[in-house]
């Protein structure tokens, strides 16, 4: 409480935020577990449909721990429009895909293979279409929940565009062997992007993949390092043994699929922590870019613990993961240039009603 | 009471250097020159969240969605509350009592939801035509017996079990209206002793069964409960059930779909259709003159060797009545006025008992039998 007279003077420095950082975390495991076991207790009493009330509660959390100069993000969503999400996706995706699923088996059962076999080809490839619209609408959907000084977030268009692109890269990357990849996640990030905004002034991403293949071949060749180590390791211990898959055989087998696995996966984590950068310090909002300068190191041992506690409590501290990874992206985001928050004002892109039922219909919900 | 507040309109993310009023019926955000922002009832205050170093308050407005207003003094919080008891102190969902209606509206819709699949259960069959599940049975049931091992046939088997058949059925009791032409049953060549039904009235016995049993009364009475089954239509309510209990499982746990098309197939029956399928046997057999005794005698021998154990416990009795309880059933449900003649004589019964050709793997049936028995 402040009387009137010095009440201009306290305003004229009531802008508080340069003492802040810019991107902050301010969640810890201590707050999240009352509201993991709480989402437990509910999610048994009412055989997990409880979930989306559940997923609400974390991200609420999370949202308003995460702040960009001195103010939290604010996460409006309710898990009565992500149930109704997936109701509506449920009626009138899956059951007619289950429908057609029976109906195809009942074909094959009755002996007309030939078009049973089709029928269900055709459900399958569906899949393909459908896995993406659901990120894009899960993405969508959060966007439009998500506020920062009472202004809110967008993703527009309806995502059937960004659908079609991902199905028809996911035969590129096949008939490519799998050498698409980098040139197919540049992609997607770029339309992404390019549809989100923040209030009026959308973000921007216009880069080539051509710096990703560096990391890219590295991770192959990683990879290539733990394959032969392993085909040696397992080959020299085989012949050892004389031949016989036997006794130390096997755990030399063993310990080289292992060496063969973790290279596998350092090489992964340093293509992932390359991308990282390349689409981060591309990405544009007005007259500034973001800037990543999170390490490698710091990522891998993100991802370890991650793993650890996801196996120890047999998946309930997923919520404490999602918060390790928002606080290792937002301890290590920066943005640089200039950035002018006085001119930008709300959205005008139309706000989704319900959210993510594809995207929970394929078990998807990632945060 | 006046605060130094940071206003924000959805027209800019630059905070306006505001005042906020606070009176017991209104407040209003003022500029710093002293003009009204504007100005609300205190009923449409809400705290928006608690911010965990307590030194700042959240508060919107309802009905303007865009609005913050944003108070470097922990003290509002105690005001604003004062002023309107009924405000909420936490967002909504954050707390126990929310989570616990939502979640007895849950069990509610799950309730509703149970009664819709055992609604259809009975609904779904009638509309299935008898030509789409005679192909479908035909198929499914020649897949069974290739994979069991082929079918077993020979003229005088055959005709054996024909005429096993034909006294089930064509006598006109038991299975009312039922026509010996919509039944196929066949022998498949495997040691299990088993018998099943599938839809389309196509019914298999497992060379196992024919083995096993101590006369061909008790064949007959065991073929009896399948056409019991296929009486009931009970192979395409199990299939209605368990296709509608995979879509319920998916809704509760959002794992993906492509396993429910491979439970198609493997359908179960309840207790209650084994139990009427029971019943239709009994009826069956009486009106053909057959001795039911022999049926609860194979059932009584399942139940001294499977019913004391804990695992037949818990993968057998748990979808089959238990199996003294049928028996003693059977024997309570037979009829004192019936003179009953066998159903096969010597000849026949020796001649259904060679139906399978192979009798040179005495040893690996002898392991083969002590498998599941599910009829």
């Amino acid at each position: 409480m402040t009387t009137p007279s010095n009440l201009s003077s306290d305003i004229a420095s009531a802008d508080h935020t340069d003492h802040h950082h810019l991107f902050e975390f301010t969640g810890e495991a201590a707050e999240m577990w009352p509201i993991i076991f709480k989402n437990l207790v509910f999610n048994i009493l009412t055989l997990s449909l409880y979930r989306f009330w559940a997923r609400t509660n974390v991200r609420r959390y999370i949202w308003e721990n995460t702040k960009f100069k001195g103010d939290p993000l604010e996460y409006t969503g309710e898990g009565g429009e992500l149930f109704k999400g997936f109701l509506i996706v449920l009626l009138f995706v899956f059951l007619p895909l289950i429908g057609l699923a029976v109906w195809a088996q009942l074909l094959i059962a009755k002996g007309n293979a030939g078009l049973g076999a089709s029928l269900l080809f055709g459900v399958y490839m569906s899949f393909l279409w459908l896995v993406p619209l659901g990120i894009y609408k899960a993405h969508k959907y959060r966007l439009s929940r998500t506020r920062w000084r009472g202004i809110r977030g967008a993703l527009e268009g309806s995502g059937t565009g960004y659908a079609w692109s991902s199905f028809g890269y996911f035969f590129l990357i096949g008939i490519t062997g799998g050498l698409a990849f980098p040139f197919v996640e540049n992609a997607l990030w770029k339309k992404m992007i390019n549809k989100t905004s923040f209030g009026d002034e959308g973000f921007r991403y216009d880069m080539p993949p051509g710096p990703l293949y560096r990391a890219f071949f590295a991770y192959l060749g990683f990879g290539f390092l733990g394959f032969i180590a392993f085909a040696v390791f397992g080959g020299f211990s085989a012949l050892s043994s004389g031949g016989s898959i036997e006794g130390g055989a096997i755990v030399g087998f063993f310990i080289g699929y292992i060496a063969m696995l973790f290279s596998f996966g350092i090489g992964y984590a340093f293509y992932l922590h390359r991308q990282l950068i390349h689409f981060w310090d591309n990405t544009h909002y007005q007259g500034c870019r973001f800037s990543f300068t999170g390490e490698l190191g710091d990522m891998i041992k993100m991802y370890i613990g991650n793993f650890i506690l996801i196996v120890v409590t047999l998946g309930i501290a997923f919520p404490i993961t999602q918060m390790r990874f928002v606080r290792y992206v937002m301890d290590h985001m920066k943005m640089v240039g200039p950035l002018d928050l006085s001119v930008i004002s709300q959205s005008t892109e139309e706000e989704p009603s319900f959210g993510e039922g594809l995207a929970e219909g394929f078990d998807m919900g990632s945060i | 009471m006046k605060f130094k507040a940071r206003f924000f309109s959805g027209e800019s993310l630059e905070a306006t250097a505001a005042v906020l009023d606070l009176r017991e019926t209104v407040f209003e955000i003022r500029s710093l020159d002293g003009r009204i922002l504007f100005s609300r009832p205190s009923k449409d205050a809400c705290f928006l969240f608690a911010d965990k170093s307590g030194d700042r308050v959240d508060i919107g407005v309802i009905g303007e969605k865009d609005y913050r207003i944003i108070v470097e003094a922990p003290e509002v919080r105690d005001i604003l509350t004062s002023f309107l008891p009924q405000i909420a102190a936490a967002p909504r969902g954050q707390g126990w009592g929310f989570g616990l209606k939502i979640s007895a509206g849950l069990v509610g819709f799950m309730l509703l939801l149970g009664v819709a699949v055992w609604q259809l259960e009975r609904i779904v069959p009638a509309l299935i035509p008898d030509e789409y599940a005679r192909d479908m049975g035909l198929n499914i049931a020649n897949e069974y017996i290739e994979e069991t091992g082929g079918q077993c046939k020979n003229a005088k088997g055959t005709a054996a079990l024909q005429l096993m058949v034909n006294r089930l059925v064509g006598s006109g009791g038991g299975a009312r209206g039922m026509k010996v032409r919509d039944l196929t049953v066949r022998v498949a060549d495997s040691p299990t002793v088993n018998a099943f039904a599938v839809p389309g009235g196509q019914i298999v016995l497992f060379r196992g069964l024919i083995k096993e049993a101590s006369s061909a009364d008790e064949v007959a009475g065991v073929l009896a409960h399948e056409i019991g089954h296929v009486y009931h239509k009970h192979p395409l309510r199990g299939l209605t059930r368990s296709v509608g209990l995979s879509i319920i499982t998916t809704l509760f746990s959002g794992s993906n779909m492509s396993e429910l098309t491979q439970q198609l197939i493997v359908s179960g029956f309840s207790r209650s259709m084994e139990s009427d399928a029971d019943m239709e046997a009994l009826q069956m057999l009486g009106d053909a003159n057959i001795d039911p005794e022999p049926l609860a005698g194979f059932f009584q021998r399942l139940a001294e060797k499977y019913d004391g154990n804990l695992m037949a416990a818990l993968s057998f009795v748990s979808t089959h009545p238990a199996s003294a309880e049928r028996a003693e059933k059977i024997r309570l449900g037979k009829r004192p006025d019936k003179i009953f003649s066998p159903v096969l004589n010597a000849e026949q019964w020796q001649a259904l008992q060679n139906i399978c050709p192979k009798v040179d793997k005495k040893d690996a049936d002898k392991k083969d039998t002590e498998d599941e028995v599910t009829i």
